[in-house]
């Protein structure tokens, strides 16, 4: 387990025994009240499920953190930033910003890790006059949080210098970043993750009316979507959502099989697609690039519709 | 599931200058399709009118599956390559379809093509071509060498790059949701070489039911010319179908290929043409 310190401000923030939330914006209150609300012990899906409840447009920009000795699980959404140290003593920074939905990461082998508003944000990770107080489970008011991983190995103690008035203390070289320390922004370059649990292909899709759409050859699902031109043998089936946002393109997705696996790809449009998993851990889709689904996923387009990947029909 | 309502009209015409009208028209509800002949000696009016039998079977049903159109374009290619096989110039045809399917319990229109007959769509004051020609010219006009306005005049603009009873001629297919309100239009190209884009879209505006649609449409191209057969069918929707809302378009494609449709840059300068006289 890390160690925590709250960074002082005034978003309303939650600590958990493991996961840390800080909401942003306008509607900050209202969402770390539903946050709240869903009990002691929420975990990463349940956390997020509140935080959209109200709708991927209404979401606050917000930062879930949690690291479990050197194992980051980060979420960040709108202007919230992550920054995270690895034994490498590389630092990564990663924001939400021009994300759909959030931003997500997760690491190995991290140190420490910052998160919080960008205003708040440490240019190092040794921060002299920043005040810091140590978390607490439940509510309270944050800028940011900092979490410092145990270290893998004991460090030898350093007897502690003798106290002289006149000469500077020497630093301990380890708790002191230089100042050219490497700043990645990325976030698809980042450590790889764990092989995922692999719960069955789906069957079928659940649309946001809760018609059930069998998977067969190819779904193109929208608005109100139409093929491309297709020879007779590879006809699509056109799946209209109907009322639904505008902002649900015409042709927003195109979701198909091979018989084993289902597929889901954005049709290059304009609002975008996250895929989240059956673990709550989601993807904004990149326009024109196939990404497996297996059940219990579900597909949220641009202004909330919600395409859900089920079992049997 | 919806029950779609459509008006459908239909007129097909010989012309001003062939003896024979080797267009067949079908314009019975799931089924308009429009088949424009070819081959010497009554061959092109065997060949267009096999198609139409290849289809009819179909009509009056509210339950086709693609499939079945699929099946039915197969039955029209041996057809008419058996018409072709006792003709000694062979024979051939087009294909323009527009069948109403049902896939997943819901509606949607099956756009077919082969040759150079044409499936376009009407929706608020915007034309679209839904299918693509299987032409010379088209092919030209898809390198970038003649413009599209070019088309109907290009020398050698009647030859086709495929046919119905090639069996190297593979159909097109589309799939498009039914939108209420919008209008369809299959027709020749008889019509479509002498009618240019403003003058459809003008005459599908006008307004009129779709059978006077039809007929307007085949006046004014005989009136300009009417040097070939001349087909049109017209089809509205008037209910049952998408709401137009959910047709809107916002971001519209973001890529080419997903663009089923192309829009037609259509002249909107109101045309200082004088309306020929008929007597």
């Amino acid at each position: 387990m890390a160690e925590r310190t709250w960074f002082e401000g005034p978003l309303p923030a939650i600590a958990t025994d493991t996961l840390a939330v800080i909401v942003g914006g306008d509607a900050a209150v209202a969402a770390a009240r539903r946050v709240l609300s869903t009990g002691t012990m929420p975990g990463t899906p349940e956390i997020l499920d509140a935080l959209i409840a109200d709708g991927i447009a209404a979401v606050p920009a917000f930062a879930v953190v949690a690291l479990d000795d050197d194992r980051l699980t980060a979420f960040v959404r709108g202007e919230f930033v992550l920054r995270f140290e690895d034994r490498s003593r590389r630092v990564w920074r990663v924001d939400g910003v021009g994300a759909h939905t959030w931003r997500e990461v997760e690491a190995a082998s991290v140190v420490r890790a910052w998160a919080g508003a960008p205003d708040a944000e440490p240019k190092l990770f040794d921060l002299g006059p920043t005040p810091e107080r140590p978390v607490r489970v439940g509510p309270t008011t944050a800028a940011g949080i900092m979490l410092r991983g145990r270290p893998a190995v004991t460090r030898p103690s350093i007897p502690a210098a003798p106290p002289a008035a006149s000469a500077p203390a020497p630093r301990p070289t380890a708790a002191e970043p230089p100042d050219d320390e490497t700043v990645v922004t990325s976030s698809s370059a980042l450590a790889p993750k764990p092989a995922p649990r692999t719960p069955r292909a789906p069957r079928a899709i659940e649309l946001p009316g809760g018609d059930i759409v069998p998977i067969h050859g190819t779904l193109l699902v929208g608005r109100g979507p139409r093929s491309s031109r297709v020879e007779g043998d590879d006809l699509p089936t056109l799946v209209a959502l109907g009322d639904v946002s505008r902002d649900v393109s015409r042709a927003h997705v195109k979701i198909w099989t091979d018989g084993t696996r289902v597929q889901i790809e954005d049709l290059a449009t304009p609002g975008g697609t996250a895929v989240i998993d059956a673990d709550g851990v989601a993807r904004l889709l990149v326009p024109d690039r196939a990404v497996e689904v297996r059940e219990g996923a579900s597909a949220e387009l641009a202004g909330g519709a919600r395409i859900r990947f089920v079992g049997d029909a | 599931m919806t029950g779609i309502v459509v008006m459908a009209g239909a007129r097909s015409d010989v012309g001003r200058v062939r003896k024979l009208n080797e267009d067949a028209v079908l314009a019975q509800y799931p089924v308009f399709l429009v088949a424009d002949g070819m081959g010497g000696h009554e061959a092109g009016d065997l060949a267009s009118a096999a198609v139409v039998d290849a289809f009819r079977h179909l009509v009056g049903r509210d339950d086709v599956q693609p499939e079945e159109v699929v099946t039915a374009v197969e039955s029209a290619h041996t057809a008419v390559s058996q018409v072709a096989g006792r003709h000694a110039r062979g024979a051939g045809s087009t294909l323009a379809a527009l069948v109403a399917v049902v896939q997943n319990g819901s509606h949607a229109w099956l756009v077919v093509n082969i040759g150079d007959s044409r499936v376009y769509r009407l929706v608020g004051s915007s034309l679209e071509q839904l299918t693509v020609d299987h032409s010379v010219v088209q092919e030209l006009v898809d390198a970038g060498k003649i413009s599209r306005s070019e088309m109907s005049t290009y020398p050698g603009r009647n030859v086709i790059t495929r046919a119905v009873g090639d069996s190297q001629s593979p159909a097109d297919y589309w799939l498009s949701p039914i939108v209420t309100g919008e209008r369809m239009l299959l027709c020749s190209d008889g019509l479509s070489n002498d009618l240019s884009d403003e003058a459809v879209l003008a005459g599908l505006s006008l307004g009129g039911s779709a059978e006077q649609t039809a007929h307007a449409l085949v006046d004014q191209a005989l009136a300009r010319g009417g040097r070939d057969n001349i087909s049109a069918v017209v089809v509205d929707v008037r209910s049952g179908g998408l709401a137009p809302r959910a047709d809107e378009v916002t971001g519209g494609f973001a890529t080419s290929e997903q663009a089923a449709v192309q829009p037609i840059e259509v002249d909107t300068i109101t045309s200082r043409r004088e309306r020929p006289i008929r007597g």
